[in-house]
């Protein structure tokens, strides 16, 4: 996975470069004024009416901070539902990232907010998971079965991310992210991890791989 | 961005993207149910070492489980079993016969603790165990040892080793 998350994000970044250097204006623009970018996450949209487990909605915001660079802000929570018939639980997530996109394209007019762009994230979640309700097969043939307590619990983890952002209309974007994760305290979950968690993913993997595909509305002033 | 156009095309191409995701319950890809391995061993004289015996036509069950009276049954030229213990029960009798054709029997008593693995959410729960003795009789075994006290699902371990 790692192989592959890799490798696309070298293709965006060689993308951008090629296409930055082709327009390369004689002096770089630099305006002077501020933009804050807010937008959530359609393919959360599609994925929770493919998924019957899962549900979860992403939001972001950006903000220029200048230099090419953009703090951002993501934010938001989910529901899993395992109703197996052996295994049987809830769980709710909610989640905040924050970190740093560093644009790729060389800007040439101060309107020019289109972006390619890698960054860096912190994501903290909780998650609350229900009482569970499992049963076994000894092997003889018959079922033993129980319950577990439920349990809150903490994850931390890091992303690396990638994507772009093209400025359809006027101050509304679209544009997408790819992000490859890594747990940072997945012990913390004891031996059941949960299905999922929301802004990171599948609970029982220590990486992870998602896309988003953002819709953004830029509001922007001058000092 | 002038060329906006062709961004816009990679963006809607990588918006097929969550439609890779799936629903369906991954596959469980390991054992769900602990077994007790237990391997049969006869002393060879000549070399010196105890070597793997083949049982001629054995018999394995447990009298204390409906389900398991005939666990094994006639089964020829084998000297590995895999035995299964109750999370109901701390203690569990299995009875080999070596030979169908011979009456001796000898029974193996196992007195263990068990407690619940999660394995994943694909496989869902199983029970582990923990041999903390066992006992034989003497008709035919000369003796029974743990080899591995910990019985999970992992494959290809030997858990108890018994001597003829």
């Amino acid at each position: 996975m790692f192989k592959s998350f890799f490798s696309l994000l070298l293709c965006i970044i060689c993308t951008v470069r090629v296409y930055a250097q082709g327009m390369v204006p004689d002096t770089i623009v630099n305006p002077a004024a501020h933009q804050l970018r807010l937008g959530f996450d359609l393919s959360k949209i599609v994925l929770n009416g493919i998924n019957d487990k899962v549900i979860s909605y992403e939001f972001a915001a950006d903000y220029y901070l200048g230099k090419d660079l953009y703090a951002v802000l993501d934010a938001g929570w989910g529901n899993a539902r395992i109703d197996y018939s052996d295994l049987r639980y809830d769980s709710k997530s909610v989640f905040l990232k924050l970190g740093i996109d560093k644009s790729l394209f060389v800007r040439k007019r101060p309107d020019d907010w289109g972006m390619g762009f890698i960054g860096i994230r912190y994501g903290l979640g909780r998650v609350d998971r229900g009482t569970v309700f499992y049963s076994t097969d000894d092997g003889f043939g018959s079922i033993t079965g129980g319950t577990i307590a439920s349990k809150q619990t903490m994850a931390h983890w890091l992303e690396l991310t990638g994507g772009m952002r093209v400025e359809l209309w006027k101050n509304l974007f679209a544009g997408w992210n790819i992000r490859l994760k890594v747990l940072m305290n997945p012990a913390a979950f004891g031996e059941l991890k949960p299905y999922s968690i929301a802004g990171y993913g599948l609970g029982e993997k220590n990486t992870a791989f998602s896309y988003n595909f953002f819709l953004a509305y830029a509001i922007r002033w001058k000092r | 961005m002038s060329s906006s156009r062709l961004y816009l095309a990679v963006l809607l191409l990588l918006a097929f993207f969550p439609a890779c995701n799936s629903a369906e319950r991954g596959p469980c890809l390991e054992p769900k149910v602990s077994k007790l391995q237990l391997v049969c061993k006869r002393y060879d004289t000549a070399a010196a070492v105890f070597a793997d015996t083949l049982l001629v036509n054995a018999n394995l069950y447990s009298p204390d489980i409906d389900s398991a009276q005939y666990w094994y049954w006639g089964v020829k030229k084998i000297n590995q079993f895999q035995l299964i213990l109750s999370p109901l029960k701390d203690s569990l009798r299995w009875v080999l016969q070596p030979d169908s054709a011979i009456g001796i029997k000898d029974t193996f008593s196992f007195i263990y603790t068990s407690r619940l693995h999660f394995l994943s959410n694909a496989c869902g729960f199983t029970h582990q165990y923990t041999l903390l003795s066992v006992a034989t009789t003497h008709h035919q075994v000369d003796s029974i040892s743990i080899i591995e006290p910990s019985v999970t699902n992992k494959a290809g371990v030997t858990h108890v080793q018994v001597f003829f």
